[in-house]
């Protein structure tokens, strides 16, 4: 028995377990990365107050509300992970479905299985838009005291707090991946069955 | 027969307006790439706002630019900013977002790659999106649902269309180049207007400010570093306008010593900030004025710093006598004259120095 014939045999036979737990790791992808599209990634206090999340942001400089350019690109960014969420859903509606009828279409098991694999993408521009965020906060924070003829302005002093969302961000793609890894074994296993 | 012969005619025709627009849609958002005359972008941020908003399509084109233009330069693929120009000379642009407080610092006239001559507003984008694609849906999803497509092509169209989705999005809302207008724009400014000693030693400073606006003044200090002299002073602050008392001690003391230069430190609370400061205060230390008027001596002293007058009053052989008078800063005394025909005075002047000041009267 060679290791592919083992896989497919044990794929086939735990099938409904591979499932249930897929359908488990998609429900917990689609939640985290809900709740890091929302969350606020950086907490701002001092002269820049307050705070700043993928698909908004809230900042006060000095009583007066504040656009940036560069976050308001990585909230459009954002929404292509908002795209990824929606593909991600309808691969749990299916998986759902498979779960309790037991039957699904090919076309609409290679359709789960092809939006379940989404995620890892999806996780990386995750990551990637993260990053690119504490970089335009650190850039936008980096306020100083200045001279003037009258003399030396002393701004607060301007801190910035990172939350776990934003270390959260850094970790996604491995339940992506797993996510992944489960969506192709239930794909084959469905295959099989 | 004939009605749906003609019915799949305009189904077709449907469709091939639909992949047409959208690929015409396609070529244009990568038109800026390719440097094609016409180019395609979706406004990203605020900035502009109330002429563009998130999500409006504006439509590019090249041609002769001037300022008031909306235009769009890049300093590289998916490095953009659509704002206004106002204005271009000897090659170098100035653009300001027409919501942004400051314009963006100047850029080579030669980054702008395209002006904007058309904006499709994003609700009308919306509208015509979903008209097209809900029909297209509603016709093709059935037979979707009943083809049998392999794992390879369902992955490929999903994945793909994802990656395509990633891809473009940067391509058709750029970021902006990090030029963080929108926060230095809203500095807090001030500014010393006017900076005056008046006679009587006490220090006028008035400001200007932006955005901001004195609330104390906390601390105020004076000192001679060169004679190792310290005092604290007394400020008080009305609107704009802080009015320092310098100790009088300390005045007579620079004036003992000839001293007409001396720093003043003022640390003021503003409403979002703290203001330190150091003023040099020069003091231009004038003679005392001594002027008899109707058999009376008066000794102005116009500085901020007391001397000391002796006054000499003679009326040979009768009498004669000598009073030791304290000039105050920035005060007159008057001496009465009467019953004597000569007066010395002799002053105590900046430095320690005497002057002397002799006359004859006839009172």
């Amino acid at each position: 028995m060679n290791l592919l014939t083992l896989l497919m045999s044990t794929v086939k036979r735990y099938h409904r377990i591979l499932l249930a737990a897929y359908t488990t790791a998609q429900a917990a992808w689609i939640v985290v990365t809900a709740y890091i599209l929302v969350a606020p990634h950086h907490v701002l206090k001092g002269p820049l107050e307050g705070q700043v999340a993928l698909l908004w942001y809230s900042l006060i400089f000095f009583e007066t509300s504040v656009r940036v350019a560069q976050l308001d690109a990585v909230t459009v960014y954002a929404y292509t992970v908002v795209v990824g969420v929606a593909l991600a859903l309808e691969a749990l509606v299916l998986a759902l479905k498979l779960l309790i009828a037991r039957r699904l279409s090919k076309t609409m098991r290679a359709f789960m299985a092809s939006s379940a694999l989404v995620s890892l993408p999806a996780s990386g521009v995750i990551a990637a838009l993260s990053r690119l965020e504490a970089d335009i906060v650190s850039r936008i924070a980096r306020i100083h005291g200045y001279t003037t003829s009258a003399g030396r302005i002393i701004l607060e002093e301007q801190v910035i707090e990172t939350t776990f969302t934003h270390s959260l961000a850094g970790m996604v793609w491995l339940l992506a991946a797993a996510t992944s890894i489960l969506a192709v074994l239930v794909y084959l296993g469905a295959e099989e069955a | 027969m004939y009605q749906s012969s003609d019915g799949e005619k305009v189904l077709k025709l449907y469709d091939k307006v639909l992949v047409g627009t959208a690929a015409v849609l396609l070529l244009l958002a990568l038109a800026r790439l390719l440097d094609l005359p016409v180019a395609l972008a979706i406004v990203a941020g605020r900035s502009m706002e109330p002429t563009l908003r998130p999500g409006d399509m504006v439509v590019l084109a090249k041609g002769d630019i001037e300022p008031g233009d909306i235009v769009l330069w890049c300093t590289g693929p998916t490095s953009c900013t659509i704002h206004r120009l106002i204005n271009l000379s000897r090659g170098v642009a100035v653009t300001k977002g027409d919501a942004n407080p400051a314009p963006d610092p100047p850029i080579p006239a030669q980054l702008i790659k395209y002006r904007a001559v058309f904006v499709v507003p994003r609700e009308l984008v919306a509208v015509v999106a979903v008209a097209a694609a809900i029909p297209w849906l509603y016709r093709r999803l059935p037979e979707l649902a009943r083809v049998e497509l392999p794992i390879e092509t369902v992955a490929f169209i999903t994945l793909g269309t994802y990656l395509l989705i990633v891809y473009t999005a940067p391509l058709l809302a750029p970021q902006p180049p990090p030029v963080f207008t929108a926060i230095q724009g809203l500095m807090p400014r001030i500014w010393l207007e006017k900076l005056h000693l008046t006679p009587n030693g006490t220090i006028i400073i008035a400001y200007g400010v932006e955005r901001t606006w004195p609330v104390e003044v906390v601390d105020c200090t004076v000192d001679a570093p060169e004679l190792n002299a310290t005092a604290e002073c007394m400020a008080r602050l009305r609107a704009l306008t802080v009015l320092v008392n310098v100790p009088r001690e300390f005045y007579n003391m620079l004036y003992m010593q000839g001293w007409s230069m001396m720093w003043l430190h003022l640390t003021v609370e503003l409403t979002n900030a703290t203001l330190e400061a150091r003023y040099p205060v020069h003091i231009a230390w004038r003679p005392v004025k001594m002027v008899v008027k109707n058999c009376i001596l008066v000794i102005a002293n116009p500085n901020p710093a007391d001397t000391i007058a002796i006054v000499t009053l003679a009326n040979p052989p009768l009498n004669k006598t000598t009073l030791r008078v304290k000039a105050s800063a920035a005060s007159e005394i008057e001496i009465p004259l009467k019953g004597y025909r000569y007066i010395v005075v002799r002053v105590l002047e900046a430095g320690e120095r005497e002057s002397t000041y002799a006359t004859h009267v006839n009172c």
